[in-house]
């Protein structure tokens, strides 16, 4: 009983439990699911939506928002994309450009919501729009391509069959632990995300932090828009068209809250999991195309609706 | 009385020449609205023979570009037209029935509405140029017949990037049409994957776990066929028969490499270029009898691939 109490006193554990529903269920309807080739790909989608992932955490951490990295994962795509692919520019170069697109998202959004009094939400979904229009300015629409072999090799190897991208969204993960956990930098974002006011009265630049952290939520977002042109071969214009919601909606899943103060990785992960999972499991249990909306958006109430019941039961005990 | 006879002559004279210069409109007077619903290779082609025609025909277009799947804003884009009194609307219509209220709106003012790509049939729009939808799904399907066994067993997962949208339905209806003459193909699954090549991959890689007996996919939208190639070519399947639609370059790349059986080019060009030529004639009072101006389909194979691309 103790150790029950004690697996649940953790704030991700409802939702690992909830994960962990959704694959025994599935598995009983079609043992396929646990077949290594589908857990790597499930995994593989995973490690693709983790960065953008980690980077929402932490600017929700810091009690901001940031609608726009899907978006942002599809421009820093199509620019280093049509620069090394379609212009033959030096990979290296090709690819600082790109992050230095990614930084100038980043620091715009923060500019404008550390320094004016404009919602977070507000000013990235703005961005979102302004992106999505770069991408057709500079794409027309159309995929860029001209990789080489070793470029595409990077989203595309594998070792021991698992694929890189796993292993480099690993790495990150870890390092975003870390720096929640064990760095300044990160307990300050949190700090200011639980009391800005009380924060900045400790002496704090809040409005430097704000601006930070955005810049680091743009810059992950870009890393995962390469690699996504690696895994694909191609830089794709509708690229991280359905991450902009599905990333901050798999945050709140894994237990960060929309209030700011709180910085999970482990639940973002497991969130991104679910999101990532819950499609594959329903057309593995064969529902009907028509209903998988339904079936995504009924599962996503109950997940959060059980973690939330959790957290209040701890909180009045 | 003489006179007041003379006055309604000569007023009635120049009611008809007023009437009959204001149903001839110069081209250069013509004010055009283009709502435009999508990005992609095929829509970019489509947009290029649109302006390119305007530009020969010295009309001035107003584009606006709605998201992609976006209805409602299609609409308001639409309203906003018919609000800032254009002589013409030129749209695609992404739900058949979500555009006739709006479009009938827009006929009642005077503004002569051309449908492209996907059409509003009950409407009043007074024309749609563009694919026919069904019957280039049943050439498909006569394709694919052509190219299984009679007596193999066949299992088909059929991809829509929008499986509610009107030429999705249209384009799998002729197709299923087609191929239910051989008792011996099976149509196991319809799986909507978003217009997005990195979720067409994975839900490819679903369904083969789903259904292992899947052996044949037929993607309707552009993205479906490449990503559920890309997922072929990953997994070494290259028993998998894949065939859909549109000639993306990395789709013709794919078929080349042999992992995209057949694609059903459609002639975005010639629609836009079209569109824009009817609505100038039918400006001028010289608009084509028909309502409908079908534009016809190309199969590529990959037998044909490297003669044409």
């Amino acid at each position: 009983m103790n150790i029950f109490r004690k697996i649940t006193s953790y704030r991700e554990s409802m939702i690992i439990i909830i994960f962990l529903l959704l694959c025994a269920v599935t598995t009983i309807v079609n043992p396929a699911f646990i077949r290594s080739r589908n857990l790597i790909s499930i995994a593989r989608s995973v490690s693709l939506d983790l960065l953008p992932a980690i980077g929402v955490t932490l600017v929700i951490a810091c009690g901001s928002m940031d609608l726009s990295c899907g978006a942002t994962l599809g421009l820093v795509g199509i620019v280093f994309g049509y620069l090394y692919g379609m212009q033959g520019m030096n990979i290296w170069l090709a690819f600082a450009v790109a992050m230095v697109v990614s930084v100038a998202i980043g620091a715009v959004i923060g500019v404008i919501v550390a320094n004016l009094n404009v919602h977070p939400m507000i000013v990235s979904l703005a961005m979102q729009k302004v992106c999505r229009g770069l991408i057709d300015v500079i794409a027309g629409g159309r995929s860029m391509t001209g990789f080489s072999d070793a470029f595409n090799e990077i989203g595309q190897g594998t070792l021991f069959d698992i694929p890189y991208t796993i292993f480099y969204a690993l790495v990150f993960l870890i390092l975003a632990v870390i720096f929640t956990k064990r760095t300044v930098c990160g307990r300050i974002f949190i700090a200011i995300g639980g009391n800005r006011e009380a924060t900045r009265l400790c002496g704090i630049n809040v409005k430097r932090y704000k601006v930070v952290v955005h810049i680091i939520c743009s810059v992950l977002a870009g890393l995962s828009g390469i690699m996504l042109a690696s895994r694909l071969g191609s830089a794709q214009p509708t690229a991280g068209t359905s991450q902009d919601l599905n990333v901050v909606a798999a945050c709140i899943l894994g237990g960060n809250s929309l209030a700011g103060g709180v910085a999970t990785m482990v639940g973002t992960l497991v969130g991104v999991a679910i999101m990532a999972t819950i499609t594959v499991a329903l057309t593995m249990m064969r529902v009907s195309a028509y209903w998988q909306n339904v079936c995504v958006g009924v599962i996503l109430i109950i997940a959060v609706c059980m973690d939330d019941i959790k957290n209040m039961a701890k909180l009045k005990a | 009385m003489k006179k007041i006879l003379a006055l309604i002559v000569a007023l009635t004279l120049v009611l008809s020449m007023g009437m009959a210069f204001a149903e001839t409109l110069a081209p250069e007077d013509m004010d055009i609205a283009y709502i435009c619903t999508s990005t992609n290779d095929y829509w970019t082609t489509l947009n290029q023979g649109l302006n390119d025609a305007a530009e020969a025909a010295g009309i001035n277009v107003q584009t606006s570009l709605v998201e992609e799947n976006d209805i409602a804003g299609a609409v308001a884009a639409c309203d906003a037209a018919i609000g800032q009194g254009v002589d013409g609307i030129i749209i695609c219509c992404g739900d058949p029935a979500a555009f006739i209220e709006v479009l009938n709106s827009a006929v009642e003012e005077g503004i002569m509405v051309v449908t492209v790509d996907q059409d509003a049939p009950d409407s009043n729009r007074q024309y749609f140029v563009g694919t026919s939808n069904y019957g280039a799904g049943q050439q498909m399907g006569e394709y694919f017949l052509s190219c299984v066994d009679e007596d193999e067993e066949i299992y088909v997962a059929i991809f829509a990037g929008t499986i509610t949208a009107n030429n999705a339905v249209e384009r799998m209806e002729g197709f299923e049409d087609a191929v239910s003459v051989n008792e011996n193909i099976h149509i196991v699954t319809y799986e909507q994957v978003n217009n997005d090549v990195q979720i067409t991959l994975d839900k490819t890689y679903a369904v083969f776990n789903a259904y292992p007996e899947v052996n044949a996919i037929y993607g309707v939208f552009a993205y479906d066929p490449l990503g559920a190639a890309m997922a072929c070519k990953e997994l070494g399947r290259d028993d998998v028969i894949v065939l859909g639609f549109d000639d993306l370059a990395d789709s013709i790349e794919l078929m080349k490499e042999g992992w995209i059986e057949a694609l059903a080019v459609q002639q975005p060009y010639e629609i836009g270029k079209t569109a824009v030529e009817t609505m100038v004639a039918a400006l001028q009072g010289n608009g084509p009898e028909e309502g409908v101006i079908g534009t016809s389909i190309k199969i590529v194979t990959k037998d044909t691939v490297n003669e044409e691309y």
